[in-house]
């Protein structure tokens, strides 16, 4: 009977590995290639890697020929495999990855098209990639990037965040275009990508490209002192949680910068912009260190949570008949992989012998995981839900913990008749009837049209008007350019700077900006500045005078130590006089 | 003298429209009290005499409406169809009114208005307007659409850009409403009312070849018209005449 019984279980758990497994075979095959940087000196060695997730084999098509790029062959494959259990599943991990070098025989912008992978007679492709190839990498001193993960060392499954922050020399005011060559940005082998909040406040004067796409979501942050150096600083975030252990190896990450002109047409959907001025920076390359699970101490029914949870649990309704479904809501929150963990069943839990488990439904956020049981109790005898519990690697502590909701109490009322739902003598209804009729019939307000031929020469008429007044506004340039867009933000931003200036130097420097900005120039070009009547056309003699001389009273405020007393009235009243007047 | 004269005469005009007025109040109130008796033959008379009298101070609307109620009441389910569907060429968005023609039509023999189906979707969609209503609304949509070019103009920008292309396509699209309530609103419209549909003759004859039928619940337009016959086009591509009582005059 034994005997049997064991041979029994040796088969079923012989067929759920090989189901586990080939689930685990199931998961779609992915190329990856990338560069080891994105912006290279001339004649500079760089790396080309090829890589193919879940698969055992695949074969390389010939390389593409690029020229001015000198793409060796490739050496390899090396291989790497991983099989992990986790919540039920078989994680089952494949890498092979090829090797080659490349050496830039001349400048310019190149792009590397697809490499073809066949992967058991099918062919996968892997993304083109872009290179820049410049005589010298001019501008190291004047902008920076820089790539900072939350961790150098994560637990497989845990996930963590990476920060690229770069930036140019603040003096470089009109500094306004960013493109950063991030190899790993679209695509980090090993990894799988989790969903980040995007910044709310994104600057609307800088343009910034990841490769040749445009990118939005990134933010301002506080300069950043480098080598004495302040720079003014952008942030991105990306998060992923590891799905192997090992190296994850972030490749050079490049940031081209400088100055960008708009040229803009409307029936252009996208506005071209013109490089004026191009720099160039480089990060440092990184690697980021993942730890596999340790097998000791794992809970036969840990089902892959990783990170600081905190858990907690309600339940509606709680006065309730035996059998009446009871939704138990669970709430896990915290840092960690609250995505991708199994979450616990309550059937499998004997504390839960006493309900009846009818199903659940879930909701995955980056920050929190909430499922709701639909549980209904069997016996009038039940006072609570009990502690549902669920296995956690905590990685702070690197040990397993059980995390457990509170026991709810509930009241559970024994089972009565159930009532017919049929109503005896009552008649059947039918709407198959006509609406009665209208006893009042009060006539209805009605207007009257507007006639054809006006709305017809309307449509065609107004359209053409408007986009021939907007040629007429178009020659006078960009209405958009960051320029323009700081000419017109001026006056507000003048009385917000005044109001928080503590001191005359804060005054002055606010009013500066403000005669820099609807004049188009920096605003330093207005600090010292004697003004007369060509340096201050198109206003006229009259209103020059008296820019000089708030001016000097600003100056001698902010530099002599003096307590002059600087009206800020009167400082807006002269600015919306120089705006009127055509400054 | 003259001054009170010109008062009299005022006071005369308005006397008569008054009077006018509440005698075409009276005649549909006479209808509502016959059809609350069950004389529907009566309550319809009743209300067509108020349908024929431009002073009467009624809904046109609720008039077909009550009209299609005491033609049903009475049996004739096509022509009620053809009051309902007047009643809906004039208020559009009356659910009352949808409510009965689809009855009426389900009891005559008529294919169901709205089917169901995508195409009965946007059409519902899309006759919901009056004439008035849609040319405002194309308007205002245009509208729209100039205050976003303007923006875009003066202050450029993807966003403004994208929004002018977008009110731009909805400015489009608001056309169509006005397109199908200002052919739905053609006063030479007629409904077939006919339940085995109509038989298109090439003359107005009763031996004449028939040249086509036409289904019952299509719409067609008047072209000309000889007693007791129409001759009508618009459907299939072929005009011809049709017998009087096959069709039902939409405009009301």
């Amino acid at each position: 009977m034994t005997k049997t019984r064991g041979f029994v279980l040796r088969v079923v758990f012989g067929a759920w590995l090989l189901a586990a497994f080939a689930a685990a075979q199931g998961a779609e095959p992915r190329v990856t290639a990338k560069l080891s940087t994105g912006v290279a000196k001339l004649g500079e060695a760089l790396v080309l890697q090829l890589s193919v997730e879940n698969a055992a084999d695949a074969t390389v098509d010939a390389l593409p020929v690029v020229p001015g790029l000198a793409i060796g062959r490739f050496g390899g494959p090396s291989r790497q495999s991983s099989t992990t259990f986790a919540g039920g599943r078989v994680v089952q991990y494949q890498a092979l990855t090829w090797s080659t070098q490349v050496r830039p025989e001349k400048t310019g912008e190149f792009t590397i098209p697809a490499i073809t992978v066949r992967i058991g007679g099918r062919a996968v492709q892997s993304a083109p990639l872009s290179l820049t190839v410049v005589a010298d990498l001019q501008g190291e001193d004047l902008g920076f990037v820089q790539v900072i993960p939350s961790s150098k060392k994560v637990i497989d499954g845990q996930p963590f965040t990476v920060e690229v922050r770069f930036g140019w020399d603040v003096r470089r005011s009109r500094f306004n275009y960013a493109i950063l060559s991030l190899p790993w940005w679209t695509q980090l082998e090993g990894t799988v990508e989790n969903p980040v909040a995007q910044p709310s406040r994104t600057p609307n004067d800088v343009y910034v490209f990841i490769d040749t796409e445009r990118f939005e979501h990134f933010e301002e942050v506080e300069p950043t002192v480098i080598g004495g150096a302040t720079f003014r600083t952008f942030r991105m975030t990306k998060s992923f949680t590891p799905t192997r252990a090992g190296k994850l190896e972030f490749s050079t990450s490049s940031l081209e910068f400088g100055r960008v002109v708009a040229r803009d047409d409307f029936f252009a959907l996208r506005q071209s912009l013109e490089r004026a001025e191009q720099f160039f920076a480089r990060g440092e390359p990184l690697a980021i260190d993942v730890i596999p699970l340790p097998e000791e101490g794992r809970p036969f029914d840990f089902g892959g949570a990783v990170g600081t949870f905190v858990v907690k649990a309600g339940a509606e309704p709680r006065d309730v008949t035996a059998g009446d479904s009871i939704k138990f809501k669970v709430e896990w929150s915290g840092a960690g992989n609250l995505e991708f963990f199994e979450a616990p069943d309550p059937s499998h839990q004997d504390a839960f012998r006493g309900f009846r488990v009818y199903g659940k439904t879930e909701t995955k956020a980056v920050d929190r995981r909430v499922v709701v049981y639909d549980l209904a109790p069997l016996e009038p005898s039940i006072q609570a839900i009990p502690p549902l519990e669920m296995p956690v690697f905590d990685p702070e502590k690197m040990m397993y913990r059980r995390l457990a909701t509170p026991p709810i109490t509930i009241h559970v009322r024994p089972l009565t008749d159930a009532k017919s739902l049929d109503v005896p003598g009552e008649t059947k209804r039918s709407s198959e009837d006509l609406v009665d009729v209208d006893a009042k019939a009060t006539p209805r307000r009605s207007f009257a049209p507007v006639p054809g031929e006006f709305l017809l020469g309307a449509f065609v008429l107004a359209p053409a008007l408007v986009l021939g007044l907007r040629a007429r506004v178009r020659r006078r340039g960009d209405p958009n350019a960051p320029a323009e867009r700081r000419r017109r933000r001026a006056r507000k931003n003048l009385e917000r700077e005044l109001a928080r200036a503590a001191d005359a130097r804060g005054r002055m420097e606010a009013f500066c900006e403000f005669l820099g900005a609807r004049s188009k120039e920096p605003r330093e070009a207005w600090i010292g500045r004697r003004v007369d009547a060509a340096s201050a056309a198109p206003i006229e003699t009259e209103l020059a005078h008296e820019l000089e001389r708030e001016l000097a009273l600003l100056e001698r405020s902010a530099w002599s130590g003096e307590a002059q007393d600087v009206d800020s009235g009167r400082v807006l009243a002269l600015a919306d006089r120089l705006i009127a007047g055509g400054l | 003298m003259a001054r009170l004269f010109i008062r009299l005469l005022v006071f005369a005009l308005l006397a008569f429209a008054a009077s006018a007025q509440s005698s075409g109040r009276a005649s549909f109130d006479a209808g509502v009290a016959a059809y609350r008796a069950g004389d529907f033959a009566r309550a319809r008379s009743h209300w067509l005499a108020t349908l024929d009298d431009p002073t009467a101070d009624v809904d046109r609307a609720a008039l077909c409406f009550d009209l299609g109620n005491a033609t049903a009441r009475a049996g004739d389910f096509p022509q009620a169809v053809g009051w309902f569907s007047a009643a809906r060429r004039l208020a559009p968005r009356d659910g009352k009114v949808r409510a009965n023609l689809e009855f009426a039509r389900r009891e005559g023999g008529f294919e169901p208005f709205d089917k169901g189906d995508l195409a009965s979707t946007v059409q519902r969609v899309v006759d919901v307007w009056t004439v008035a209503e849609a040319s405002w609304f194309a308007l205002a949509v245009l509208g729209a659409f100039v205050a976003a070019l303007l923006l875009e103009a003066f202050r450029g920008g993807a966003l403004w850009k994208r929004l002018a292309f977008l009110f731009g396509v909805f400015a489009l699209l608001a056309l169509v409403p006005w397109v199908k309530a200002l052919e739905r609103e053609r006063a030479d419209g007629l409904l077939v009312i006919e339940k085995s549909g109509a038989a298109l003759k090439s003359e107005p004859r009763g031996e004449a070849t028939t040249i086509e039928t036409l289904p019952a619940g299509a719409t067609v337009r008047r072209r000309d018209g000889l007693p007791g016959w129409v001759q009508v086009g618009g459907v299939l591509n072929a005009s011809g005449w049709v017998r009087e009582e096959s069709v039902f005059a939409l405009a009301r």
